[in-house]
C-alpha cells in the first residue's frame, strides 16, 4: 500500500509537473509565433505598401494608369501577394492587381487613416500616398495570412515535443523509482522484516554514495546501535534471569535454612524445657534429700551421743577406763559426724541459694570478718588488707568464701610465729584475680588437684581440725560467679589462693597497704 | 512458775527418752505429756478423741513440736493452734533436727513462738531444755487462761 502510494505520487508528480511544463511553454511558444507571424505580415505588407506607395507616385502625379498597371504586375513574383490596388485622391480606382486565383472586383476607396485589416484568410492595408503633405492617392496592398494553418503547425510541433518530453519523464521517473524510491522501500522492507523477525543482523544494501547511501549508512549505524544495544539488553536480561534464579535459590535456601533454624530452636526450646524440668527435678529433689539429711540423720547421732552420755553418766560405776574411752570415742564420733553432715548441708545450701548480685566493698567485708575472727583468737599476726576492692557478686555467698578463705589462712598459720596474711588484687594474664596469701603450713603442690574436692583434706585432724569442706564450698560461691580460684603453695612455706569474679569490669583497683 | 504441764510432741522414742532425760536433769518438776504424733498432741489439745466428752485437758504453758512426725506435722499443729480461738495464744516452740531456711521462715509465718534446733551432743540439748524451762516457764508471762 505504502509502496505503491509512494511510487505513484512520485511518477504523478514528475508527469504531472512535466505535462503542465510543457502545455504553459508550449502555449506561450505558439502565442508567440502567431503573434510574430502576424507581425511579420503585417511588416511584409506596410514594407510593400510603402515600396507602392514610392514607386507609383509619378505615376500618379502625371494620371498615368498604363505605367502604375505595369508596376502592379511586378507583383507576380511575390506570389503572398494576394491583390494590391492604387487609388487616387478621390478614392476612385488607378490601377488594379490580383493573383489570377483571386478574382476580386474593384472598388472605390474612402479616404481615411492608414490601416490593416483582417479579410478571411488575407490581411490588407491601405496607405495614403503623400506628396508634398498632399494626399494623391492611397495604395491598397492584400497578402494572404494563412493563421489556421500556422496555428495548426505549431500546435503540431508541441504536441510531438510534449509527448517526447512525457515518454522521457516516464523514463526518468522509472530511473528514478529504481535509484530513489527502490532504496527506500527495500530499507521499509527490512524495517517490517526486522520488526516482525525481529532479527537485528539484516544490513541494508548501499549502493549509491548519495544521500540516499548516507541514510542507508546511518540506519545501518543505528542498526548495529540497536543491535548492541539489544545484545546488551538480552545480555543483562540474561544476567538478571540468572540473578534472580540465583536469588530465588537463595531464598529458598534461606528458608530452608530459616526452617531448620527454627525447627532447630523449637528443638532447642524443648531440649530446654526438658532439661530445665529435670533440672527443676533434680534441685527439688536435692532439696528433699538435703531436707530428709537434715532432720533424719542427725536424729540417730543425737541417740548415741545422748545415750552414750547416759551411759557414762548413769553406768560409769560398772566401766573400766577402756570402756569409757570407747564410749568417749562413740560420742566424738557421733559429733564429728554432725559436723559432717551439717558441712555438706551449708555446701549445698551454697550451691542452692539464690543469687543477689550487687556491688560489694569487698575490702570493708573483709575487715569486718577479720574482726570476727579475731575476737575468737588475738594472737600476734600482721593483716594486710587492700583498700577499694570492689566486685559485683551475691554478698552473702561471697562473705561464706571470703569467711573459708580467712578462717583457712588463720588455721594454717596458727603454728607459724610471725604470722603474716594478705588479701589483694593483682593482674592474672588478661584477668584480675583476687588473693588470700598467707605464711602458714602451705601444702605440696602434688596435690593441689585435690585442694577443692568435698572433703579433701591435706592436712591430719589432729593437725590442723576441718571436715574438708572449706574450699569446696569456696569453689561453689566462685564457679556460681562465672570465676575461677587456684592456688600456689610450697610446704612449709605459706599457700595463696587466687579467684576471679566473671567479668573484669567488676573490678577496681586502689590497691595501698593498710596493716591490721 | 508456771505449773502447768509442758506437751512435747515427738515420735522419735530415742527423742523422747533424751528429751524427758534432759528435763529432768533440769530438775523441771512440770508433767511432761508425750504426744506420738501431730494428731495426738492435737487431740489433747482441743479435747478430742480419747479426750472427748470429758473437760478438755488443761493447756500445757509451752508445747515444744518437732517437725516431721508421722499423720500430722508440727507445722499443721502450729496452724490449727494459732486459728483456735482457746489455743491462739499458746507459747509454741518448734524443737526439732533441722535448720532448714524453709521451715524457719514456715514456722515464723505461722506464729511460732520459738525456733530451737536440737544438737547432736547431748551436753548441748540439755543446755537448750535448761535454757527453754528458764524461759518459757519462769521467765516468760503467758496471758490468763482465755
Amino acid at each position: 500500500m505504502i509502496k505503491r502510494s509512494l511510487k505513484t505520487k512520485f511518477t504523478v508528480a514528475v508527469l504531472g509537473t512535466t505535462v503542465i511544463a510543457l502545455f504553459v511553454s508550449s502555449g506561450a511558444m505558439v502565442i508567440f509565433n502567431l503573434q510574430s507571424y502576424r507581425q511579420s505580415v503585417a511588416e511584409a505588407l506596410n514594407v510593400q505598401a510603402a515600396l507602392l506607395a514610392r514607386a507609383i507616385t509619378p505615376a500618379l502625379q502625371f494620371q498615368d494608369p498604363d505605367s502604375a498597371q505595369s508596376y502592379l504586375e511586378l507583383l507576380e513574383l511575390q506570389p503572398e501577394v494576394a491583390e494590391a490596388a492604387i487609388y487616387n485622391e478621390k478614392g476612385q480606382m488607378f490601377a488594379h492587381y490580383h493573383l489570377k486565383s483571386e478574382n476580386k472586383a474593384p472598388q472605390d476607396m474612402v479616404l481615411e487613416e492608414d490601416g490593416i485589416e483582417l479579410e478571411g484568410n488575407t490581411l490588407s492595408i491601405h496607405k495614403q500616398v503623400l506628396f508634398d503633405s498632399e494626399i494623391i492617392g492611397i495604395v491598397y496592398v492584400r497578402m494572404y495570412y494563412n493563421f489556421l494553418a500556422k496555428m495548426a503547425g505549431n500546435i503540431a510541433i508541441a504536441g510531438v515535443s510534449i509527448l517526447f518530453a512525457v515518454l522521457v519523464a516516464i523514463a526518468l521517473s522509472l530511473h528514478f523509482n529504481s535509484s530513489v524510491i527502490g532504496p527506500i522501500l527495500s530499507l521499509t522492507g527490512l524495517a517490517r522484516q526486522m520488526t516482525r523477525t525481529r532479527d537485528y543482523s539484516l544490513r541494508a544494501e548501499k549502493k549509491s554514495d548519495d544521500e540516499m547511501g548516507y541514510l542507508v549508512d546511518t540506519f545501518n549505524d543505528m542498526l548495529d546501535e540497536v543491535a548492541s544495544g539489544r545484545s546488551s539488553l538480552e545480555r543483562s536480561n540474561e544476567e538478571l534471569k540468572i540473578e534472580v534464579q540465583e536469588r530465588r535459590e537463595a531464598e529458598q535456601a534461606l528458608r530452608e535454612s530459616e526452617n531448620e533454624v527454627l525447627r532447630l530452636n523449637a528443638e532447642l526450646e524443648q531440649r530446654v524445657r526438658d532439661r530445665t524440668l529435670q533440672l527443676e527435678l533434680a534441685n527439688k529433689e536435692l532439696e528433699s534429700f538435703s531436707y530428709s539429711v537434715s532432720h533424719d540423720l542427725r536424729s540417730p547421732l543425737r541417740a548415741i551421743d545422748g545415750f552414750s552420755q547416759a551411759l557414762l553418766e548413769d553406768y560409769s560405776d560398772q566401766l573400766d577406763e577402756t570402756g569409757r574411752d570407747y564410749l568417749g570415742r562413740v560420742r566424738a564420733a557421733a559429733q564429728k559426724m554432725g559436723c559432717l553432715i551439717d558441712d555438706m548441708l551449708k555446701l549445698s545450701r551454697v550451691s542452692r541459694a539464690e543469687m543477689n548480685l550487687q556491688t560489694v566493698d569487698l575490702s570493708s567485708m573483709a575487715e569486718s570478718l577479720w574482726e570476727e575472727l579475731r575476737q575468737n583468737d588475738n594472737r600476734e599476726a600482721e593483716i594486710r588488707i587492700a583498700e577499694g576492692l570492689t566486685a559485683v557478686c551475691d554478698p552473702h555467698l561471697m562473705r561464706i568464701a571470703l569467711t573459708n578463705l580467712f578462717s583457712n589462712a588463720w588455721k594454717y598459720t596458727s603454728k607459724t610465729a610471725g604470722t603474716r596474711i594478705e588479701f589483694g588484687m593483682q593482674s592474672e594474664g588478661s584477668e584480675t584475680a583476687f588473693f588470700v596469701r598467707d605464711n602458714g603450713a602451705g601444702f605440696d603442690m602434688k596435690y593441689a588437684d585435690k585442694l577443692f574436692g568435698a572433703f579433701q583434706r591435706m592436712h591430719t585432724t589432729s593437725e590442723f581440725p576441718g571436715t574438708g569442706i572449706g574450699l569446696a564450698t569456696v569453689k561453689r560461691v566462685i564457679s556460681r560467679h562465672g570465676g575461677r580460684v587456684w592456688a600456689e603453695a610450697y610446704l612449709n612455706r605459706g599457700a595463696t589462693f587466687y579467684f576471679t569474679i566473671g567479668s573484669k569490669l567488676n573490678f577496681s583497683s586502689d590497691e595501698t597497704e593498710a596493716a591490721a | 512458775m508456771n505449773t502447768r504441764p509442758i506437751l512435747l510432741a515427738e515420735d522419735n522414742p530415742d527423742d523422747q527418752q533424751l528429751a524427758l532425760r534432759a528435763f529432768k536433769k533440769s530438775n523441771l518438776s512440770n508433767e511432761i505429756i508425750l504426744a506420738k504424733d501431730g494428731v495426738e498432741a492435737i487431740e489433747y489439745l482441743f479435747g478430742t478423741g480419747p479426750y472427748a466428752g470429758k473437760e478438755p485437758p488443761p493447756l500445757p504453758a509451752v508445747a515444744l513440736l518437732d517437725i516431721k512426725m508421722p499423720r500430722m506435722d508440727g507445722l499443721e499443729v502450729l496452724a490449727a493452734i494459732r486459728e483456735h480461738e482457746r489455743t491462739k495464744f499458746l507459747p509454741v516452740v518448734i524443737l526439732t533436727s533441722s535448720k532448714e531456711e524453709q521451715d524457719i521462715v514456715k514456722g515464723y509465718t505461722l506464729g511460732v513462738n520459738s525456733y530451737v534446733r536440737k544438737p547432736v551432743d547431748f551436753n548441748e540439748f540439755l543446755k537448750a531444755i535448761q535454757n527453754l524451762g528458764l524461759y518459757w516457764l519462769i521467765l516468760n508471762e503467758a496471758p490468763t487462761q482465755p
